[in-house]
């Protein structure tokens, strides 16, 4: 296991398009793993590959409660969506932050998994939210951009 | 992304966000618990960060006092979230056997980053470290500062010392202090005798396997070991019983009711006194309770707890005692003053108490009692009977309302000893007033005085 480095706003890498992945070989699916760990440890429900710093579309995200069931998404596209959902939302690349942010309340994303197999997934509510998040990320969007009224202090105020 | 409604929160976060509320917000602490509990999915971790909570606030004098011999900047002056996180991991690492030290340390680490103060960290680390490998810690010498070495033993701020030792002696004050710290053995309840018997409810509790004492000091009080959710016993949602401590019972026990009075309970919620007055009058005749209280909030807490435990004869209305009410002069038997004070009595159920008392409010809460006195004892029938008590243990309160009763409102005290137990008489009793002493008597700290009015 192997924890990454996660950006934080700022680094100008969070604001780059990613690059779509050709094959999976080892190197991406370490990539993967890797990104799955460093999600769970900081308590993440979601996490995209440019938030470590590489530049490839490839997202995890796990929104499991017990937090057991892991989703990897290569080259990730939403191909529908449907209704709307208001509410607050955060990232790990800008701690101890969270926003609302209106997002679809379902969508449907089509990619591939780490055998390079085609899948399709269809998540509504939290799921749907942090979908929308990873992929924005790795068009180089973060959050923050479309929050709606100010960015609060999620536990602590500086003081 | 993240979120804070799905995920559930650690039992080391949630930990740390009720100290938070309490030490930065000065909520109490029960409200942070409602708060942040249930967030908590798991049992198991619902029961570590109600330890690890309620631990760190009991023990924080200590917990600071050992942070401080480790770190450059006091406790006082660091940011209110990495002295929370500091805390939490401390008691972790010194009060508790079983958490390994590197687990301590490193989860300190995590909510540090993850509240975004990753500068930090390290700092965390280091103390947290430091702390995790010092063997023992010495407590200031005893003989040259009695008064930091009883504070930082028990965690109990050098004003509440020096004054416990003044008012009690320093023997009674340390026992006092030591038991602040103790569990509680059991829980104190009261069965409603009108709605089920004493016998009736023990078998009813022994046959959902709960360990039953008979009480100490009260006829139908009983003692229930290893309770952690009282609400979900037998009986309870029906009524059959109320959670009392044993000391607050006594302040009805010297009201000596017959069973026709017509009562008052000017401060009643959550209504303890006022529903043990009313089930008592219910079983021997006719009489009513008036109980009464400040805010709304108060008053649907009374309400609550009374219809749960069929009381019809209690009436309750919002009232601020410190005003007097015209049409309710000379017009009750008995009046229960139980005047809100510093809370010192109860500081083992709320360790908040004694970390955020002052003696300046300390002496507001003696001119606010004497105003709702005044009041109380106008309401009181010529021969009639005023019960004036409090759950604290500090004498200027107690002695401060005994005394400003009896002489500048000119009520005669009355001995205490026809209606308490044995057990329970003292020097003082005779003269009408008892004070209760958690550590010396089984009970909480309490104060509790009978007059009648000429």
């Amino acid at each position: 296991m192997a924890l990454r480095k996660i950006r934080t706003l700022g680094d100008p890498i969070l604001q780059k398009v990613s690059k779509p992945i050709t094959e999976v070989n080892e190197k991406i699916k370490e990539l993967a793993y890797d990104m799955l760990d460093t999600m769970y440890t900081a308590n993440g429900v979601g996490l995209a590959a440019p938030q470590i710093g590489v530049l490839k579309r490839i997202v995890v995200i796990d929104v499991s409660p017990e937090g057991n069931k892991p989703i990897v998404l290569i080259n990730p596209e939403i191909i529908a969506m449907s209704g709307t959902q208001s509410g607050e939302e955060g990232c790990l690349s800008v701690p101890g932050k969270s926003g609302c942010v209106t997002r679809p309340n379902e969508v449907t994303v089509r990619g591939y998994n780490l055998k390079m197999q085609p899948i399709e997934l269809t998540g509504n509510e939290l799921l749907a939210r942090a979908l929308c998040h990873e992929i924005d990320h790795l068009d180089g969007v973060v959050y923050v951009q479309k929050v709606e009224g100010e960015l609060h202090d999620v536990a602590v105020q500086e003081d | 992304m993240t979120t804070e409604e799905k995920r559930s929160l650690s039992a080391r976060e949630a930990a740390v966000k009720m100290l938070l509320a309490v030490c930065k917000d000065r909520q109490f602490s029960h409200v942070a618990k409602g708060k942040y509990l249930d967030k908590i999915e798991e049992k198991r971790e619902r029961a570590l960060a109600t330890r690890l909570f309620e631990g760190s606030l009991e023990r924080m004098i200590e917990l600071d006092y050992i942070i401080d011999r480790f770190s450059k900047t006091p406790v006082r002056k660091m940011k209110p979230a990495i002295a929370a996180i500091l805390r939490i991991a401390v008691y972790q690492l010194r009060f508790m056997d079983k958490i390994p030290a590197g687990a301590a340390c490193n989860e300190a680490v995590k909510l540090a980053k993850k509240y975004g103060f990753t500068g930090l960290s390290g700092f965390v680390n280091g103390v947290a470290r430091s702390v995790a490998r010092a063997e023992e810690i010495p407590y200031p010498d005893v003989k040259k500062d009695r008064t930091s070495y009883l504070s930082i033993k028990y965690s109990v701020p050098s004003t509440i010392v020096e004054q416990m030792i003044v008012q009690y002696g320093a023997e009674i004050a340390e026992r006092i202090f030591a038991s602040f710290l103790q569990q509680e053995e059991s829980l104190s309840i009261r069965c409603m005798t009108h709605v089920i018997s004493k016998e009736e409810l023990k078998e009813c509790l022994t046959k959902a396997d709960v360990t039953i004492e008979n009480g100490y000091y009260s006829e139908d009080a009983l003692r229930l070991a290893g309770i952690d959710a009282p609400e979900r016993l037998p009986g309870f949602s029906e009524g059959a019983f109320y959670i009392q401590d044993e000391s607050s019972m006594q302040a009805v026990h010297a009201a000596g009711l017959a069973g026709n009075e017509r009562v008052l309970d000017l401060c009643a919620a959550p209504g303890g006194k006022s529903l043990m007055a009313a089930d008592i009058l219910a079983v021997a005749g006719n009489g009513t309770v008036d109980a009464r209280d400040l805010t709304e909030a108060k008053v649907a807490l009374l309400n609550e707890n009374i219809a749960r435990c069929k009381a019809n004869n209690v009436a309750v209305c919002q009232w601020d005692a410190t005003v007097f009410r015209k049409e309710d002069e000379a017009a009750y038997d008995v009046v229960l003053a139980d005047v809100p004070c510093s809370g010192l009595g109860i500081i083992r159920k709320k360790p908040d108490i004694k970390l955020f008392m002052t003696t300046e409010q300390e002496s507001e809460l003696c001119t606010l009692q004497k105003e709702i006195l005044k009041n109380a004892v106008r309401y009181v029938k010529p021969g009639g009977v005023l019960v004036f008590s409090t759950c604290t243990l500090n004498k200027d309160e107690n002695m401060g309302g005994y005394e400003f009763l009896k002489k500048e409102c000119g009520l005669v005290p009355e001995s205490l000893e026809p209606f308490l137990s044995k057990e329970l008489w003292t020097d003082s009793t005779k003269d009408g007033y008892l004070q209760l002493i958690p550590g010396v008597h089984k009970t909480d700290g309490f104060f509790v005085a009978r007059f009648r009015k000429r």
